[in-house]
């Protein structure tokens, strides 16, 4: 694989294939990145939420 | 010392929780990120692959860090449940009611990222190893934390019944730690020892020691903030709440 292809190309595709476990290791970082940011965000969504709620139930009233 | 003490003490008090905590949530977040970052692309692309396991051990870079952190959570909300069940401290339920979930995701988290880890180097996403079921144990303990709060109305008992089973819970995380050396088990004994050697190469240490560190740093971030909402949350009718909402 990658005859005559670029060798920094073919460094790329080396760290993305990881011989055949690129899948794994990939999948698994990708995982963490989602749950992370998912933590991360969840409070500040949820703050935002609250002031709108209230505004929303100020403009009813 | 007096600083520190009196700067603690007035963060037992929701409102200057609230306005004091911002801050540092921003600085944990922000260096919790990069260093995060740091850690996964150095041991990606700059460590090279291990002798046996070739490059799938790059999980390790995400997966012990996490699998440790949640353990230091468990015993974070065990320590709280007790500063509430002794001092009826508001703030430690508000911990414990920010961190259950957090550790819930995180080992979870941890659980499948070694299932996936498993694949390539066992040949199996699970086996009924005493370190992987012990794991789950701890899963199905910070989950029954979150569920405990909801199906009880009352939120003192529900405070002190939390409180109850974090501290009972607890007994788990010794059961984590020791079950590569009381059991058979296809992990492996640890790699470093706060008082002992380290079995791991320099060239792996480093990463895996940034990426702990960082996620630790990151978790506390994502916990306090998580904590500033509750506490708007549990305080909706108090008038600096109103005030925040309004931007006063």
């Amino acid at each position: 694989m990658g005859a005559g292809m670029d060798p920094r190309t073919l460094k790329v595709m080396e760290l993305l294939t990881m011989e055949g476990h690129g899948i794994y290791v990939w999948g698994t970082y990708f995982l963490t990145a989602i749950v992370l940011v998912g933590l991360g965000c969840f409070p500040f969504i949820q703050l935002r939420r609250h002031k709108q709620r209230y505004h929303e139930d100020i403009e009813l009233k | 010392m007096k600083l520190v003490l009196g700067w603690l003490h007035r963060l037992a008090s929701p409102q200057h929780f609230f306005t004091e905590i911002k801050p540092w949530v921003v600085w944990l977040y922000i260096i919790g990120v990069i260093g995060f970052m740091v850690g996964s692309i150095w041991g990606l692309a700059f460590v090279p692959p291990e002798r046996y396991q070739g490059d799938s051990f790059r999980i390790l870079f995400v997966h012990a860090p996490i699998a440790h952190l949640v353990q230091i959570i468990y015993i974070s909300i065990a320590v709280a449940g007790v500063v509430h069940l002794v001092w009826k401290l508001k703030m430690a339920d508000v911990y414990m009611a920010a961190a259950a979930p957090v550790g819930c995701w995180l080992t979870a988290l941890a659980l499948v990222s070694g299932m996936i880890w498993g694949m390539p180097t066992w040949g199996t996403a699970w086996v009924w190893d005493a370190r992987i079921v012990s794991t789950l144990i701890l899963f199905l303990l910070f989950f029954g934390l979150i569920v405990l709060r909801r199906v009880i109305p009352n939120p003192n008992r529900a405070a002190t019944a939390l409180s109850v089973l974090a501290i009972v819970g607890a007994i788990n995380i010794p059961i984590i730690k020791f079950s590569v050396e009381w059991f058979e088990t296809l992990h492996q004994p640890a790699s470093i020892e706060v008082f002992g050697d380290i079995s791991i190469a320099l060239v792996f240490l480093i990463p895996l020691i940034i990426n702990m560190v960082s996620v630790y740093i990151l978790a506390a971030g994502i916990i306090l903030a998580h904590m500033r909402y509750l506490v708007v949350e549990r305080n909706g009718s108090k008038a600096w709440v109103q005030g925040w909402i309004q931007g006063r």
